[in-house]
């Protein structure tokens, strides 16, 4: 058998595959568009919705100015985060799982640093808040990141057949940030010990949780 | 457990001239790579009809390369159909401008792995040299030839999976280091790293195979 003869793939293949594919249409990428904006706009919209009901930003004891540059800060490292994830170019299978894996993890690292740098411009914010070790946060910063990462999830769905791990912990810091944009605009603590557990734990649990959904949903079909 | 380390290639398919940086015929032509992003992108845009013509563009390829590390028509077979049918349910996912190919052959290695590690107990290779394969014409050419292709063979068996994946990728199936890097999820880097050090190890073999045959 001569290899140029092994190459070609058997005639009939192609006619089943053609039948079976007629059989089961898939979407478009005019639909395919439609159905991750709408998932993407719920995983944005969602918390948003719920932390607006629940009373939106608090200043506390805060500067609005403090307020306004940690919350940006932290919504900036969302959006790269999540660019850098679902970053292409040309390239249909995304960055390589080494930058994905930092984006995990640097991002959440990013925003300890930014916040508890800002924080510690204003004295006072520094100071220890017994009755708030950031519990509360912890709990908050979960639900609210929980559904964009199940959005976001759903809208790449099998759609990576190279490091759907890395990728799925990448998209969960990106929700663990997004979510940190809310809890931070409510949340007046600046202490390290309720910042760490309050609000970067939690995003590091997202991105763990999210790499664990990636080998699940990302992946191709198994 | 790894997808190449369980299925090394066909000896007979293995030919000396790979050893080579590969800008030949392993190498697709621009045309048919722009053929296959031509009808991918048809396909995406919603033409049903482009399938028929994205298989005959993709679908030789694919199934020489999972021929090559199943060394089993049938598995090939099946996998070809799988990773066809991902690409169809996929096709939303095309953007223009993009690359069909090294999205093509990610996802045909995910398949072979899965299938791997699936069939782990059936994925030891029996060695391939009864049969057809036993009866080589006589004559000192094409002896040193399959001795040499052995060798290669043998070594390239022996190398770390990524080194392996990365030299067949690039060396047989013809894609570029870029490429290559997308489909493992790895730096371009990385790759030129471990394709150097494949072709280190295979040419030191294939010296040594060659003095040995001397002596």
């Amino acid at each position: 058998m001569s290899s140029e003869l092994q190459r070609e793939p058997p005639p009939e293949l192609r006619a089943r595959l053609l039948a079976a594919v007629a059989e089961r249409p898939a979407p478009s990428r005019r639909e395919q568009r439609l159905r991750s904006a709408a998932l993407a706009a719920s995983a944005v919209l969602l918390p948003l919705a719920v932390f607006v009901g629940m009373g939106s930003a608090e200043q506390g004891p805060r500067s609005w100015a403090l307020v306004a540059v940690t919350a940006a800060g932290t919504f900036v490292l969302a959006a790269a985060a999540l660019s850098l994830a679902l970053a292409r170019g040309r390239r249909l299978l995304g960055l390589p799982s080494a930058w994905l894996v930092s984006v995990a993890v640097a991002c959440p690292a990013a925003f300890a640093v930014w916040k508890l740098v800002w924080s510690s411009a204003f004295g006072e914010m520094m100071l220890a808040w017994p009755e708030r070790p950031g519990l509360r946060c912890f709990g908050l910063s979960l639900a609210f990141g929980l559904w964009p990462l199940v959005a976001l999830a759903l809208a790449r769905r099998g759609s990576d057949p190279v490091h759907p791990r890395s990728l799925g912990a990448a998209l969960g810091a990106a929700s663990g940030l997004w979510a940190g944009t809310l809890v931070d605009l409510w949340c007046p603590v600046g202490y390290p010990q309720h910042v760490l557990l309050g609000h970067v734990l939690p995003m590091l649990l997202l991105s763990a949780l999210g790499a664990v959904a990636g080998a699940r949903l990302l992946g191709l079909p198994r | 457990m790894t997808a190449s380390g369980a299925a090394p290639p066909h000896v007979d398919e293995l030919d000396p001239s790979e050893l080579q940086p590969v800008e030949s015929s392993a190498v697709p032509p621009d045309r048919e790579r722009r053929s296959a992003n031509a009808a991918m992108e048809r396909y995406a845009a919603g033409d049903d009809g482009a399938f028929g013509d994205l298989y005959d563009a993709l679908a030789p390829r694919l199934y020489g390369y999972l021929l090559r590390q199943t060394r089993d028509p049938v598995r090939a077979e099946d996998l070809l159909q799988q990773t066809m049918l991902q690409i169809h349910a996929m096709r939303g996912r095309f953007f223009s401008g993009a690359d069909v190919l090294p999205w093509a052959f990610a996802i045909a290695r995910r398949f072979l792995i899965n299938s791997y590690r699936r069939r782990q107990r059936e994925a030891r290779v029996q060695p391939d040299v009864s049969g057809e394969h036993a009866a080589i014409p006589t004559g000192e050419d094409v002896l040193n030839h399959k001795r040499l292709a052995q060798t290669i063979e043998h070594e390239l068996s022996k190398l770390p999976e990524p080194q392996r994946v990365a030299f067949e990728l690039m060396k047989k199936e013809g894609l570029s280091l870029r490429e290559v890097a997308e489909v493992l999820g790895t730096t371009v880097t990385a790759v030129k790293l471990r394709v150097h050090r494949a072709n280190l190890a295979l040419r030191a073999a294939v010296g040594q195979g060659a003095l040995g045959d001397v002596e």
